[in-house]
């Protein structure tokens, strides 16, 4: 997966994708110039859910003098998933970070534009954000558990939330994200030993269960299945495909695979652009555009 | 030749082996490539013989020289002379040395003596003169046997990082005799108090009033030397200075670590580390002149009887000295705490004090725990402070308004002053030291395990 970026910079340098190809030269104009463009001009394919609950219009993310993420305009929709794809580094997990506004924890980040959750600005002094992240949750790329048990872990959120009045519903409810996170069976036995102790991939299905277990949303998960091996990638699939029922799903992957199978529609991101966003089956079969073409046939490096 | 003179003429060869060394390597094998190690690391091997047997040499000279010498002096006294007991012979063979020295003599100067002296200097200035040749073909020698040992395929960079690695070897074995020392001779003085005084009686013992009876007929100084009143003084201060600054020191460092903006963090940190730089005799006199008297006279107005020299005044001023340590500390431990963790806990709509008390603090504890221990021995240890602020008197109190005193000032009044080096007053010094050295050994002890555990954790 290196030289992605280097391959890219290069062919976009020499003009070598032709030109017809509309979509090269507008990367090769400066930020400047495309902050002028309205939302989402640069974008091909269709930003637009059928059942919108989450609407990101312009937005910007600088870390300090770096444009990490220019003029991104995506809709997430109710009951559905949406994959993010795209090379390393590319802005996938700060576009993520946006939307639940966990961008706020970092110093240097500034974020502009305009998202609404369920059509209010989540920006807004109206709305809390620590309530914002209790409805948006997110699965970070890096297993994170606590230093605690593992029903500790999983009792965290709801526990915070007052979700449960007593003990045995908050036994219900732990015992419910970790069945649903396809982790009961491995941890049954050991619920009150150190969440820290179990496997990378068992850590990363606890960080599952434990944003499960507070009823978001909508839930972004930033590579969730990297340390998985097949049979967990599988129950994670398969609960994401459950949860879709009730929530909105954001997904970022490395793998086309996992993308073609878990998701409705498609974002792939290119060095903090959004180059293309359409139906997952569009964007596999018949890609709008050569950069996208080029990633997802592994055509790069 | 003086040793200065002998250790800059050393200097010189040391140089003069590197070069010798590196240019011999050089030229040795058909240039740089065909030698097994670079040329520097040949030239240090050089450096390494022509250095180590004449400063070795130096060194057990000066151990020596004076036992042989007194040794060969005693040997060409007439028989009535040298077969005098110890402290005579002592007296005498200083006044010899004096004599040769020209130095004041208070006995009267025999023919003896004089001659003694003469023999005194002679043997002085052939001990020099030999040293120095000695010392000075040892490193010629060892220049040149180490310059024929390089060959191209002569291993020299082995041997400079073994002989560094025995350097460090020694270097470290210093620190660690030194300790072990000073444990062994506070060991030895103790046990010779505690023949004096049963160590029962000193664990055990209530009443602490170290004033030995100087005449046998004198009243009511028979000394006593309990332990215990001076245990629970140094106790009570400690637990004041902690609750002073376990919670201010905690607070500081989660403010500091979890809410300030970066600007200002960096302007507290250096100023708590100004704090940290204060001499404990400036705390002293803050807590003797300011807030002791404040402490009396607030005392005063609700009506309570505060000595003008109290537990209190000292132990508060100590958590304030010791608050930059539980805050740096605290601060470390929170910092290595992964923001990951933080992240979790904020994504999923915990606030930032949810997450401060029940992700932070939690998986932080080990190291703050251990950083309280320090500050707990820091604490016990400390001297300055309680003698300017908290008396003398051993009361057997609990109660901080009274006058306490600790184990610490007690060495110190024990020590001040004119003593004999074997009464029971002076000896019962070192047994309190031996007492304060296995109570912070255990504490430091503790505390260093608690952060290893802790540094596992996250690795
Ligand atoms: N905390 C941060 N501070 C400064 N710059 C950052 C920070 N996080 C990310 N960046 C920068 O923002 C850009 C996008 O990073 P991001 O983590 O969003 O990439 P990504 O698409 O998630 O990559 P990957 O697939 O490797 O996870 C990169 O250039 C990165 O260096
Ligand atoms: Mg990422």
């Amino acid at each position: 997966m290196y030289g992605v970026n280097e391959g890219v910079a290069e062919d976009l340098r020499s003009g070598r994708f032709g030109a017809g190809f509309s979509g090269a030269e507008m990367l090769e104009n400066s930020a400047a110039q495309r902050a002028d463009s309205p939302d989402g001009a640069g974008t091909i394919g269709n930003i637009q859910a059928a059942n919108p609950y989450m609407v990101a219009s312009g937005v910007n993310v600088h870390y300090g003098d770096n444009h990490a993420i220019r003029n991104v305009s995506l809709e997430i929709g109710k009951n559905e998933v949406i994959a993010l794809i795209g090379p390393s580094g590319c802005g996938k997990t700060t576009f993520l970070r946006c939307l639940n506004r966990m961008n706020d924890t970092i110093e240097s980040a500034r974020v502009t534009g305009e998202i609404t959750l369920d059509g209010h600005e989540i920006h807004d002094k109206s709305l809390d954000v620590v309530a914002l992240r209790a409805r948006v949750g997110m699965v970070f790329q890096k297993p994170n558990p606590f230093p605690k048990s593992i029903y500790d872990n999983v009792a965290y959120g709801p526990r915070i939330h007052g979700l449960a009045s007593t003990r045995a519903e908050l036994d219900e409810i732990v015992h419910g994200s970790l069945q649903r996170a396809g982790l009961w069976e491995e941890v049954k036995n050991r619920l009150h030993e150190p969440g820290t102790g179990l496997s990378g991939g068992q850590q990363q299905r606890l960080c599952i269960a434990r944003t499960i277990a507070v009823s978001p949303e909508v839930i972004l998960m930033d590579e969730p299945c990297s340390a998985l091996d097949p049979i967990a990638t599988a129950r994670i699939e398969d609960l994401i495909d459950e949860l879709r029922r009730n929530y909105a799903i954001v997904i970022v992957t490395h793998s086309m695979q996992q993308a073609a199978r878990v998701s409705q529609r498609t974002a792939y991101f290119h060095l903090g652009d959004l180059v293309e966003v359409d139906a997952t089956n569009k964007v596999f079969s018949n890609p709008g555009h050569r950069l996208t073409e080029d990633y997802i046939t592994g055509r790069f490096g | 030749m003086n040793t200065l003179t002998l250790l800059t003429l050393l200097a010189a060869f040391a140089l003069g082996a590197f070069y010798l060394g590196r240019r011999r390597s050089l030229l040795a094998g058909g240039g740089a490539r065909t030698l097994h190690s670079l040329p520097g690391y040949y030239g240090f091997y050089v450096v390494i013989w022509c250095l180590i047997p004449p400063l070795g040499l130096m060194l057990g000279w000066q151990v020596f020289e004076p036992r042989v010498l007194t040794w060969l002096i005693i040997e060409g006294l007439p028989e009535s002379m040298s077969s005098l007991p110890q402290g005579p012979l002592n007296l005498l063979l200083n006044d010899i040395r004096n004599l040769a020295s020209g130095d004041l003599v208070v006995t009267e100067v025999s023919e003896v003596m004089t001659q003694a002296a003469d023999r005194y200097t002679a043997l002085l200035s052939s001990s020099k003169f030999w040293l120095s040749t000695m010392t000075i073909m040892l490193a010629l020698a060892g220049i040149s046997l180490a310059t024929l040992r390089i060959t191209p395929a002569f291993r020299a960079r082995n041997k400079v990082e073994s002989t560094v690695q025995m350097i460090l070897i020694v270097a470290s074995s210093i620190a660690i005799l030194t300790t072990v020392g000073i444990v062994f001779s506070v060991l030895f003085e103790s046990i010779r108090f505690f023949q004096r005084v049963p160590l029962d009686e000193f664990l055990f013992g209530l009443q602490w009033s170290p004033q030995m009876a100087i005449r046998a007929d004198q009243v009511g100084s028979s000394g006593a030397f309990g332990f215990i009143p001076l245990l629970t003084g140094t106790l009570l201060i400690t637990a004041i200075a902690m609750v002073v600054a376990v919670p201010i020191g905690l607070m500081t460092a989660v403010y500091l670590t979890e809410y300030a903006k970066p600007a200002f963090r960096s302007v507290a940190k250096p100023l708590l580390e100004v704090l940290a730089g204060i001499p404990t005799v400036v705390y002293g006199f803050f807590a003797a002149i300011q807030v002791a008297p404040f402490i009396r006279d607030s005392g005063g107005l609700i009506g309570l009887d505060v000595a003008s020299e109290s537990a209190l005044a000292a132990g508060i001023v100590m958590g304030i000295m010791i608050i930059p340590l539980v805050s740096s500390l605290s601060d470390d431990a929170i910092t290595a705490v992964p923001a990951a963790m933080r992240d979790g806990s904020l994504a999923l709509g915990a606030t930032r004090s949810e997450t401060v008390k029940q992700v932070m603090l939690p998986a932080a504890l080990p190291g703050i725990v251990g950083g309280v221990l320090l500050a707990v021995s820091r604490a016990i240890g400390e001297t300055m402070i309680v003698v300017m602020a908290a008396g003398l008197a051993a009361n057997l109190t609990a109660n901080p308004l009274e006058a306490v005193t600790t184990v610490t000032v007690q060495i110190v009044t024990l020590l001040v002053g004119d003593q004999e080096f074997d009464s029971a007053k002076t000896l019962a010094a070192f047994a309190l030291g031996l007492m304060l050295f296995l109570v912070t050994l255990v504490l430091n002890v503790i505390g260093l395990r608690v952060v290893r555990k802790y540094r596992e954790a996250y690795e």
